[in-house]
């Protein structure tokens, strides 16, 4: 696998002279528009979770799904732009920087955008069913919202890999900024992944139990682990989670600066703000051990799984842990760290300061860390092999 | 996160009742404060859902009305009430649409400022899943052709993924990587079918899910006691979530709400109606006792022999109403006319009404005239249930409070799959808006100061909700007696009712 690896670099630097530098500018904006979109659908996502933990009832054309359609509109558009001027109008460099798609010409990650609006675009109506059928919002995780789900997640992995393409075919002097940029586009994914977690890993409450570990085992060192493989940047994994923690933040402590009232009743919880997501996850603790093992352990993809997956979860177990504690603590409840801040229709209570469904002994306890522990190891090594995947990717 | 939760469980564990037989929306003609308001909520078909409330108000010089949605038991506060805007096209109609979060009885607050000042009334609402959506029709199509579409769309990106994905620009791909680019495309049809199963799985359990939750009536079991000197009719209500009600540990079992104990709805625990299934041939208004809370009995008046459709109306402390089902056969034995002691002094009946869709002569003489428009009556639109009773030349007397109500009204639907107990102020129960109000001296006294003058007009605000053949029951009272006449009526479709309801 390395060698076909190192192929592909080789043909890169080869082919890479053959675009001009005005031409690659020519062709920039793109990329910068579908991870505007990447990033205002995970934006739009928090906000529209914030609007219904706040103000409770929404429109389609509430402002945070207004976000979420600019995204998909902006992300099917210049992507559609992108594959109609490289199919009759690109030049041969872009052509043959392109793949073919029903006699349409255009990179990858364009396609996988382009999908990904239509996904989006198709979830609208059979929501609307479903919410005519089955109730209003009743829950997160239905079906048509899962349509909508992997069409946002196929507009970030499609930016992704049009990041991902131009860094692997990248001369050094555009090596940096376009790492950057892929690395930014792995946070955003990263975000999304943990907002869609939020119901079972977020709040401090959770901690305590297995579940929580169980359930971020799954998903988190997959992304860390995949989008650190291909990354040229000395920090992958500890970037990308430095950049879903910042997001997450700058979330956090904005949306609680907004003026909302509930409404819809009954409200039991008579907030006047709008209710922030939980603080982010310390994953830039995991991340940075992910960053250490990944250079000591390079080339031996097993021996990596197994050491990365289970420091993942001994040092989430450590961080969190602790760190929930103090967010139980009235010292956490203030607008730094966001604790304490409730669902307009929760009935508060001494609940919101204890430990909930955690396990009752040390042999439950054992066994719900050893399957989370498990599971990042399978996890871990699907990473690096969707990683190494990554890498090759050049067009 | 912890709300949408609770949300799901509720519909899920869904109440045990609906207000009416295939007729959910409310209707309410009465004051708010200064101001005479007619209210016409559209119920949502499903929880979580829309309500739609529109506000007539009979004068001018009206500058803000408003309305709110809360549950009966909502020990939390209430959200700032909706601004109701005006109807285009219409001076006097309002209109605003809430979400109804909880299941069962909730409360529509209805607000009017103007020039008189400022009124509220409380408007019942019972909010209950009470149709199943079928996935069919054009939207199917379409989104077939769509999943269709981005079904081959997602084969195609996986195959130019491994195909030329990987290559650097410019080289094409060899045969070898031809076929590993089919190969992960087939991979990728096996994957989708798995997802495409699983997902199709899931949607099956939750409608089934749903539909585990969907209304159903509160099952009864009726019978009649030949065994006394006068045949008793006997309801008694078998439902289990009724008979356990207090059981604690059987309903969390079954994650059941408990259902509230009943109360009276104008000095009655429960209004009996027996209908010949033949059409008007005969009619009975009754009010069964009881000794304990499942079983109600009621001397049997003589009714011609056949079979007859059921429709008891109960109220529960929460507010919620219901009216329970079922049919019975009668035999031809007629038994004394004697009134038993225990007979209800308010119970009533009807054998061989005579009449047309505009007039119906009652037993004393007196002419009950429908005051109807010539156009058709159509499903969905305001019905006009206005009726005058003219006496008996040189009877200058007075039409007298039956029950509270200047008149009582039933309409039930030939099939029997609509019914609903009507009085002038509308749909809803005194009871439960009294419950919900919490100010029933001032509701009562509305109630029964509605005029009386048997000249004018009663009116009871409706509209058939399916079409069909209807018989509209009208019952008043003169001279301590209770009159009982009925109209056929044939309602057609309209273009934008809802045939699911």
């Amino acid at each position: 696998m390395s060698t076909t690896i190192e192929a592909s670099r080789a043909d890169t630097l080869v082919a890479a002279p053959a675009t001009t530098s005005a031409r690659a500018a020519e062709q920039v904006w793109p990329l910068y528009a579908v991870l505007f979109s990447s990033v205002s659908i995970v934006v739009g996502l928090i906000w529209d979770i914030s609007w219904h933990r706040t103000i409770g009832r929404d429109t389609f054309w509430s402002p945070p799904h207004v976000l979420e359609q600019v995204a998909a509109i902006v992300a099917g558009a210049s992507c559609g732009w992108l594959v109609l001027r490289t199919t009759f109008g690109g030049s041969p460099d872009q052509r043959a920087a392109s793949v073919r798609f029903w006699g349409f010409r255009g990179p990858l990650g364009a396609w996988v955008c382009i999908w990904g609006t239509l996904m989006m675009v198709t979830s609208a109506p059979f929501d609307n069913w479903w919410h005519n059928a089955y109730g209003l919002d009743v829950k997160i995780i239905s079906p048509p919202h899962m349509v909508l789900a992997w069409g946002m997640i196929a507009i970030q992995v499609g930016a992704m890999l049009m990041a991902l393409a131009r860094q692997n075919r990248a001369s050094s002097e555009d090596q940096s900024r376009l790492s950057f940029l892929f690395a930014m586009s792995a946070g955003i994914l990263l975000t999304m992944h943990a907002t869609v977690i939020m119901e079972y890993a977020a709040f401090p409450n959770e901690m305590h139990s297995t579940r929580f570990y169980r359930v971020t085992a799954i998903g988190l060192p997959l992304i860390l682990i995949a989008t650190s493989r291909p990354s040229r940047l000395r920090w992958p994994a500890t970037t990308t989670a430095a950049i879903y923690m910042t997001i997450m933040l700058l979330l956090m402590w904005t949306l609680q600066l907004f003026p909302a009232v509930p409404r819809l009743a009954p409200i039991y919880n008579p907030v006047t703000r709008m209710v922030p997501p939980p603080f982010p996850l310390l994953l830039i603790a995991p991340a940075l051990a992910i960053d250490l093992l990944m250079r000591k352990l390079e080339g031996r993809n097993w021996l990596l799984a197994l050491a990365a997956g289970l420091t993942f979860v001994a040092v989430m177990l450590a961080v969190h842990w602790w760190w929930a504690e103090f967010l139980l603590t009235p010292h956490a409840r203030n607008v730094v760290f966001g604790a304490d801040q409730w669902d307009y229709n929760a009935k508060l209570g001494s609940w919101r300061y204890r430990f909930w469904t955690a396990e009752q002994s040390v042999g439950d306890m054992a066994r719900g860390i050893g399957i989370a522990a498990l599971t990042a190891v399978v996890t871990s090594r699907i990473g690096l092999w969707i990683g190494s995947g990554m890498a090759r990717v050049q067009r | 996160m912890r709300s949408l939760h609770r949300a799901a469980l509720v519909a899920a564990i869904a109440l045990v009742s609906s207000a009416h037989i295939g007729s959910p929306d409310v209707w309410f003609d009465g004051l708010a404060g200064p101001y005479k308001v007619l209210v016409h909520v559209e119920a949502p078909p499903v929880v979580p859902g829309i309500a739609v409330i529109n506000i007539r108000i009979g004068e001018a010089g009206v500058s803000r009305v408003t309305a709110f949605v809360n549950h009966f038991d909502a020990t939390g506060g209430a959200p700032p009430p909706d601004v109701a805007s005006p109807i285009p096209g219409s001076t006097s109609w309002y209109r605003t649409r809430l979400w109804v979060m909880s299941a069962g009885s909730n409360s529509v607050t209805v607000s009017v400022s103007g020039a008189r000042g400022e009124g509220t009334v409380v408007v019942p609402l019972v909010a209950l899943p009470g149709r199943r959506l079928q996935f069919n029709g054009a939207l199917a199509g379409v989104l077939s052709i769509a999943a269709l579409v981005l079904a081959l769309g997602l084969f195609t990106i996986v195959g130019a993924t491994v195909r030329e994905g990987v290559l650097p620009p410019g080289v094409e791909p060899d045969a070898q990587r031809r076929r590993r680019a089919r190969f992960a495309m087939a991979r990728a049809v096996v994957i989708l079918a798995i997802v495409i199963v699983g997902g199709g799985a899931w949607w099956r359990a939750e409608d089934a899910d749903f539909t585990r939750g969907l209304f159903r009536p509160l099952a009864v079991r009726v019978a009649v006691d030949t065994t006394a000197a006068q045949r008793r009719f006997q309801l008694a209500i078998t439902d289990s979530v009724w008979v356990h009600r207090n059981d604690v540990a059987w309903l969390r079992a079954r994650r059941a709400t408990s259902a509230t104990p009943l109360m009276e709805d104008h000095g009655k625990l429960v209004h009996l109606f027996l209908i010949a299934t033949d059409g008007r041939s005969a009619f009975a208004h009754l009010h069964p006792s009881t000794a304990d809370t499942v079983t109600f009995t009621s001397v049997l008046p003589d009714l011609p022999a056949g079979t007859y459709r059921v429709f008891a109306d109960i109220v529960h402390q929460s507010g919620l109403t219901e009216t329970l089902t079922s049919t019975v056969t009668l035999a031809g034995e007629r038994h004394s006319a004697t009134r038993d002691t225990t007979t209800d002094a308010d119970d009533t009946w009807a054998i061989g009404q005579k009449g047309d869709s505009m007039r119906s002569v009652l037993a004393d003489g007196t002419v009950l005239t429908w005051n109807r428009n010539p156009t058709p009556l159509v499903a969905g639109e305001e019905a006009g249930l206005r009726f005058a009773a003219t006496p008996p030349a040189g009877d200058t007397a007075s039409l007298e409070p039956f029950l509270g109500m200047a008149g009582h009204v039933v309409v039930v639907r030939d099939d029997g799959k609509v019914f609903i107990h009507l009085h002038p102020l509308g749909t809803i129960s005194l009871a439960a808006q009294t419950r919900l109000t919490g100010n029933a001296p001032g509701v009562m006294v509305h109630a029964m100061n509605t005029a009386l003058d048997p000249a004018d007009s009663l009116y009871f605000p409706y509209a058939f909700p399916q079409p069909g053949k209807y018989t509209v029951w009208v019952q008043v009272k003169r001279h301590g007696r209770v009159l009982t006449g009925s109209f056929p009526a044939f309602v057609r479709p309209s273009s934008a009712s809802d045939s699911t309801r």
